[in-house]
């Protein structure tokens, strides 16, 4: 179960903004830093040289959400329907991702369930960006959308501390 | 003639931080020292040795007289991918990629501390010593030990979270073999 705050971490109201994302179908975790390596010609290959990209690190999660309205199921004790419709939690996307997110600090990802030995009710946080979103409306299912989004995991802070 | 049976090979693998002497970190009260992590089951490594030439063909000659020139030596990639059990391991799959430090005792009961994966390639890796890919096979017939240990560089780490099985994760790590820092080339 995902659920993601609406507000950037340090601004009022942050703590009350979290909705809920969806069931989680698939989710995944991609970090590159690709350096450049120089093989030193007639030596092994233990002695190329590496150096770093001037670009460090980056990672970016994508998941796969399946988000039902007025779905009773209580997932471990806490309520998934969190009272915000799927067009609240579009609209509420939707404006994360308008807004210029350079200027505000990191939204927060929450992820229930991502350590089955603790408590059901535990969760982790990461600190991300919303890169893109992608969902389908089923026409036959009105109450269920597939929610496909990409995050860029970040910082707490505005700037790169 | 006897016909003796290959030994069972029992293939350890090991990556992360070099267990350093003196880099031990404090924690509670407590020291750690730094040691690789214990990758229980991996499921492929690759590895590709490529380097770089240049080709010069003559006109009018035949293939057979093309000139070859070494431009770059030889680079090692290598990939390293399984799955990981929270169930197994003491430090869960999340603080295992999350995490910066984490500090626990390993299977031999010493504590040991050791970074998680998605702080590898967040050092200036240049300037480090590198990291280990360590290929440990039990098997006593040096025929079938495969490799030595490698030093590495990290180039990306990446993980799926398995959705019906969640305490289980895939993951993906790729490296590069380089030199270590302060070695001399010749």
């Amino acid at each position: 179960m995902l659920y993601i705050s609406s507000i950037p971490y340090d601004a009022t109201g942050h703590d009350t903004s979290f909705f809920c994302l969806g069931s989680v179908q698939s989710f995944s975790y991609t970090n590159t830093s690709t350096g450049s390596t120089t093989g030193i010609v007639s030596r092994p290959t233990n002695e190329a040289i590496y150096m770093d990209s001037v670009q460090g690190a980056s990672g970016r999660i994508s998941v796969t959400t399946l988000r039902i309205v007025d779905d009773g199921y209580k997932n471990n004790g806490t309520t998934y329907n969190d009272g915000t419709s799927n067009a609240q939690a579009l609209d509420k996307l939707r404006r994360m991702k308008e807004l210029p997110q350079m200027q505000n600090n990191s939204y927060i990802l929450r992820v229930y369930n991502a350590v089955l030995t603790e408590s059901p009710t535990s969760y982790r946080e990461v600190n991300v960006f919303v890169e893109r979103f992608d969902y389908d409306l089923a026409m036959e299912r009105p109450w269920e959308i597939s929610l496909n989004i990409t995050f860029v995991v970040r910082n707490r802070g505005v700037g790169f501390s | 003639m006897t016909d003796t049976a290959p030994p069972v090979s029992d293939f350890k693998f090991f990556f992360g931080i070099r267990g350093d002497a003196g880099n031990n970190r404090t924690y509670n009260g407590q020291s750690y020292a730094p040691r690789p992590w214990f990758l229980r089951h991996v499921t492929s490594i690759n590895m590709s040795i490529s380097g770089q030439t240049t080709l010069v063909n003559t006109a009018g000659r035949p293939a057979s007289k093309a000139q070859i020139f070494d431009t770059g030596g030889s680079i090692r990639n290598i990939t390293v991918s399984g799955f990981r059990s929270d169930f197994e391991e003491q430090v869960p799959n999340w603080d295992w990629v999350f995490n910066e430090y984490n500090y626990y005792t390993n299977d031999s009961g010493e504590r040991v501390y050791s970074i998680g994966m998605d702080f590898y390639d967040s050092r200036v890796q240049t300037t480090l010593k590198g990291y280990i890919l360590s290929i440990q096979g039990n098997a006593n017939d040096p025929r079938y030990k495969v490799e030595n240990d490698i030093n590495v560089s990290v180039n990306g780490f990446s993980f799926n979270f398995i959705p019906n099985q969640p305490q289980t994760i895939e993951y993906t790590i790729t490296l590069v073999e380089r030199r270590k820092y302060g070695s001399k080339i010749y």
